[in-house]
This record gives C-alpha cells, sequence and structure tokens, in this order.
C-alpha cells in the first residue's frame, strides 16, 4: 500500500508498528502486548509538512520518534532519501542523522540544564565535523539570530530563558546540521497562545527559506489548519484518513475526524455546527477491538459486522483522500466537461 | 551555582575537615613526640593531661596527642582510599547497568540484591577472623569492596531516569555518539550523587574502621589508629577517660563534619532547572 501524492517522495514510511510488551519478566516472554503504533503508513514529500494529529496515547509521538529510531520499531519500513532507515547499522545511521531532526513538545525537558545553550547547538555541528572554533561560533550565532534570539545569548543557560525563547533554541539545535526534514513533536503545545503563533510562524518561515519537510506532530487543529499541506489523523495506533489540509477540513470522511472535526470551537456566533459527542474513552491499545478500531464510538448509520470483524484499509477514496472505512464510498470521479452543444 | 546559605552551610564542616586533614598531614610538624616512642624512665606512664603532654599519655607511656594526630593520617587514609575505591566501582558497575538497561540490568540488580543481604559487618568480621592481622592495603581493599553497593543502585537509578530524558534523546537525534552522550550528558548529572554519596561514606568508613580496629580486626597495634587508641583506653588497669575522650572527639567530629558536608553539597549541587 503507498500513500503517496506523486513524485519520488523523502520519507516513506509503511506498516510501521511499534509494541510494547506488557506483564512479561525478565525469564519470560511477554503475553501481552500495547500496540502504541500499529501499521502506519504515509510519504512525505521534501518542503512538505505532513500534520499528525490525533487524542493523546493515539500513538503520534512514538511513531515521530520510532521513524527517527529514537525507539526502535517492532516491524516496518522507514525509507529516507532513498535508504532505508530500519536496516541501517549504528555508524552510518548516525551520520544520517543529520539530514533527520527533532524538535520536542517540552522546552524544559529537552535542553541539557548543564551546558550553555551555545554548547548545546555547537554539538551537531561538532559531531558530524561541520565547523569548529570561531568558524562554529559564528554559525551558532546565525542560528540564534535566524530563530529570532540574539548572538551574545549562547553563553547562557537555558534556565535563563522563558519557554518560547528555549523552543527557539530547541530549533536552532534542530537547524545546526541543516537537515531536510524535522519532527516537530507537539513543539507548540506547551507554550502560550500569543508565543504559539510566533512559534509556528518561525517553523513556516524556516520552512520556506530552507526547503524543509515537516512531520507536524499535534492535537491542536487550529494549529494544524495553518501549518499542514495535508493532515494524517490518527486513532489508536494507525491512521484513519490521511488527505490534503482543505479536503479534510471541508468534507472529513471518516466518522471519527467528523467528530474531531466537530470539537473546534467556530469563532462566530452561531456557526457552530450539529456537534458530535462520542462516547465512551478510546479503547485501549493493549486490547484493541476487533475489525475497525473505531467501531465501539462509531456513529455512522451504516454501521455493521463488518466493522467488528474486517479491519478496514486506508483506501483512496477519492484522488488524495484515504480513508480507513468501510462505508465510505468511492467517489465517482466527476464527469468530463460537457462539450458544447 | 552556589547561592550564599549554600556556601555558609558548606563552610563549617569544610572548615573543620580540612584543619582536622591539615593536623593530620602535619603531625610530623606539630607534635616533636613519635607516636610509638615508649619513654625508658617508665614514669610517665598512664599520666592524665598535661602541659608536657596535651592529650595525657597512655599504659606505655606513650604521648596520645601524638598518636591521636598521627592516628588520624591512618585513619583518614583509609577511609579515602576504601570511599574512592567503593565510589568508582559502585559508580561504573551502577552506570553500566543502568545504561544498557533490559536484562542485563534486571541481572546485575538481583546479583547486587544478594550481595547486600549479607551484612557488610559480618563480611568484615569472617574476613578479618580467617585471616587474622590485615594489612593495611587489604583493609582498604576489603573495606572498599564492600562499600560499593548503595553508591550502584543510586547511580543505576540516575543513570536509567536520564537515558529517559528528552535532552539525551535530543543529543542522540543529533547524531552524537553513546559514549559522548554518557560523558556529557549523563555523567555530569550523576556527579553530585556520587560526591554526596561518597562524603556520606567516608563519615560511615572512618566509623567503621574505628570499629574495627577497636575490636582489633583492623589497623594492627602499636600502629595508632583512632580505633587501636580507644581500645588503649579499655585494656585492664583502671578507665583513663583521656584514651576515650581524644579519639573519640576526633571520631565523631569527622563523622559529623562529613555528613554536615554531605548535607551542604546535596542542595547546593542540585541543578537550578527552573528559572530563578
Amino acid at each position: 500500500m503507498s500513500v503517496s501524492s506523486g513524485a519520488t517522495p523523502l520519507l516513506e514510511v509503511r506498516d510501521l508498528a511499534k509494541h510494547y510488551p506488557v506483564q512479561g519478566s525478565w525469564w519470560r516472554s511477554p503475553s501481552q502486548f500495547i500496540r502504541a503504533v500499529d501499521g502506519v503508513s504515509f510519504t512525505l514529500h521534501a518542503g512538505e509538512t505532513l500534520a499528525l494529529v490525533g487524542e493523546s496515547g493515539c500513538g503520534k509521538t512514538t511513531t515521530g520518534r520510532a521513524i527517527l529510531r529514537l525507539i526502535e520499531p517492532t516491524r516496518g519500513s522507514v525509507r529516507f532519501d532513498g535508504q532505508d532507515l530500519l536496516a541501517l547499522d549504528r555508524e552510518p545511521l548516525r551520520r544520517l542523522r543529520r539530514h533527520m531532526q527533532i524538535v520536542f513538545q517540552d522546552p524544559f525537558g529537552s535542553l541539557n540544564p548543564r551546558l550553555t545553550i551555545g554548547a548545546a547547538i555547537r554539538e551537531g555541528l561538532l559531531v558530524h565535523e561541520l565547523a569548529q572554533g570561531a568558524e562554529a561560533d559564528r554559525r551558532v550565532a546565525q542560528l540564534l539570530e535566524e530563530v529570532g534570539l540574539r548572538a551574545e545569548h549562547a553563553s547562557r543557560y537555558p534556565h535563563e530563558f522563558s519557554g518560547g525563547q528555549r523552543q527557539r533554541v530547541g530549533i536552532a539545535r534542530a537547524l545546526a546540521v541543516a537537515p531536510k526534514f524535522i519532527v516537530c513533536d507537539e513543539p507548540v503545545s506547551a507554550l502560550d497562545v500569543s508565543v504559539q503563533a510566533q512559534v509556528v510562524n518561525l517553523l513556516r518561515d524556516l520552512q520556506r527559506d530552507r526547503g524543509l519537510a515537516y512531520l507536524f506532530i499535534a492535537h491542536d487543529l487550529a494549529v494544524v489548519s495553518h501549518m499542514a499541506d495535508r493532515v494524517a489523523v490518527m486513532y489508536l495506533g494507525r491512521i484513519v484518513e490521511l488527505a490534503p489540509r482543505a479536503a479534510l477540513f471541508a468534507e472529513p470522511r471518516m466518522p471519527y475526524t467528523q467528530a474531531l472535526l466537530s470539537a473546534v470551537p467556530v469563532p462566530k456566533p452561531g456557526r457552530a455546527p450539529r456537534r458530535i459527542v462520542l462516547a465512551g474513552d478510546p479503547p485501549s491499545p493493549a486490547n484493541p477491538p476487533s475489525g475497525c478500531v473505531f467501531h465501539p464510538r462509531c456513529q455512522h448509520p451504516a454501521k455493521d459486522a463488518r466493522c467488528t470483524r474486517d479491519v478496514p484499509v486506508l483506501a483512496e477514496k477519492s484522488p488524495g483522500h484515504w480513508v480507513a472505512c468501510h462505508h465510505v464510498d468511492v467517489t465517482t470521479p466527476l464527469p468530463p466537461p460537457l462539450a458544447p452543444a | 551555582m552556589t547561592s550564599r546559605t549554600d556556601r555558609r552551610r558548606l563552610a563549617l564542616p569544610l572548615a573543620s575537615l580540612v584543619l582536622l586533614s591539615a593536623a593530620a598531614v602535619g603531625a610530623p610538624w606539630i607534635v616533636s613526640v613519635p607516636p610509638n616512642a615508649i619513654p625508658t624512665d617508665g614514669i610517665i606512664a598512664s599520666m592524665p593531661p598535661s602541659l608536657a603532654h596535651p592529650f595525657g599519655t597512655d599504659s606505655l607511656g606513650r604521648d596520645v596527642l601524638s598518636r591521636v594526630l598521627h592516628g588520624a593520617r591512618i585513619s583518614l587514609a583509609i577511609a579515602l582510599l576504601s570511599v574512592a575505591l567503593s565510589t568508582s566501582l559502585g559508580a561504573a558497575y551502577g552506570a553500566f547497568a543502568g545504561w544498557i538497561g533490559g536484562r542485563v540490568d534486571t541481572v546485575c540488580m538481583r546479583l547486587l540484591d544478594v550481595a547486600l543481604s549479607v551484612p557488610r559487618l559480618l563480611v568484615l568480621l569472617v574476613v578479618a577472623a580467617l585471616w587474622g592481622a590485615l594489612p593495611n592495603g587489604s583493609l582498604v581493599l576489603l573495606l572498599g569492596l564492600t562499600g560499593w553497593y548503595d553508591v550502584a543502585r543510586l547511580v543505576r537509578g540516575d543513570v536509567r531516569a536520564l537515558r529517559e530524558r528528552e535532552f539525551v534523546l535530543a543529543a542522540r537525534a543529533t547524531g552524537v555518539r553513546e559514549a559522548r552522550i554518557l560523558l556529557r550528558h549523563v555523567v555530569p548529572h550523576v556527579w553530585p550523587t556520587l560526591v554526596v554519596t561518597a562524603t556520606l561514606a567516608v563519615a560511615h568508613t572512618i566509623a567503621l574502621e574505628a570499629g574495627l580496629s577497636f575490636l582489633g580486626l583492623g589497623v594492627q597495634p602499636p600502629q595508632a589508629s583512632w580505633g587501636t587508641i580507644l581500645a588503649d583506653g579499655f585494656t585492664p588497669g583502671g578507665a583513663r577517660w583521656w584514651l576515650t575522650v581524644f579519639p573519640g572527639v576526633a571520631i565523631v567530629t569527622v563523622v559529623l563534619a562529613c555528613n554536615a558536608l554531605g548535607d551542604a553539597l546535596r542542595e547546593a549541587l542540585s541543578p537550578r532547572q527552573v528559572a530563578a
């Protein structure tokens, strides 16, 4: 299955899964697994932003980290720039890391409190032998200015900065090695709303200037509608809908996406659409429902026995619009324009 | 990184330890009488403190001040060396188990549980009883090899927590080699734990060595250590308080100062995570 939008993608993820053992001890193989990520596939092109959305615990962060092999995936394949990441040995993988970076959610935990931010940003330059000595200092100063900080901040420690400033440091650290691809793991959800906008705009400017590809993990749909080219919706470790941003927001087709979008407040009085309220909580990923993982909460009028039995595949229901649902029909292609009579 | 209150809390214990160490190192220049010199006339045996012998003399007429100062060299040296050994061992073992994780970690920790289940004093007593009089080098080895379990557990815990910290992940994502991550991003955060536990371990080891020597299983007479001087005060022939009080005060001072220093260091070395 390929979920692409033409041309050779920079990143191609197929059937990625991460299962965590539970109840296992060191002498006994585990009897149960938490399926944090369970068969995720998508592609990402150079310069593109794919947003990964979904509620807490749906496997967004695990997906991002498994792609970068910060977590070892249980199965699947990740092709980055023509190379199979999961087949790489430690040293080639380490070298390839300069092309793919990550910005973390927590601007407090992701910076070493005992290193100056200059040292944190320099580290990438040093370990990949991109710059040394005075040249490295110059590059650090340049990076700090590029993310909206001042060059003299390099000698300060993380605790001297605000959350938004630290997130800028985290972005500068990721940029230092001039990557092609950055996993943005909820980069703004720990920030104040006013600061969120600044950081989102910074990320967009950097993408425009440097041609970066982003995997933008988020749960805030307003931020996503501002950032993303395409949006993938995750539920219980799987992608249930993937579509270009405009199509997804205008015409969500998977019942879960419809419910998710209906929860977004509309800033116009009297214009609020009908709110779809889902019953219950998301099921446990240790014991996911049979068939379609969403079926116990699904409100689709056509829900039937098939939903509880067969896992729906993520299929292209209309050009570029992929949905995992038995009851979303393939849209009939638009009729050819009528010939003038 | 230290604030003014931190410095004030560090000052007193540090000063007393520095003073005591200086007295120990400078013992031959501070007192003219050698610690084991037995006067030939024998008249000055078991003398209470006087101007000539400020800490008095023992039953053999040896100067107790000289013995306490020279004994400080032995007691402090044994404690410092064995703690250096146990801390390095424990740090290496704990860091290894914590960093590798998984089954290796589980096996390492269960082995440690086994080692911990045997009381340290029992091991020391058995070894000393089996081998008899141990030279001081072996005593250091014995104290070092039986003293690293707690350090190992603490370091392992620290390393395991640090391993999951996002700045460690960030370094890995940047492409930093594992060895460099360990040295630059993990070890600096373990350092305070090591300094604090080592300081507290010195206090513990001083007391332990004094106890062993008092029982005749540690430092061997006629060599002076605080424990052997204490033991001399318990020989038949009546209580001589100066043989108990002066080495006793020395032991109590070092143990208290080390404990106070350890606590003050713990405060002073905890990183300021949040903007002030």
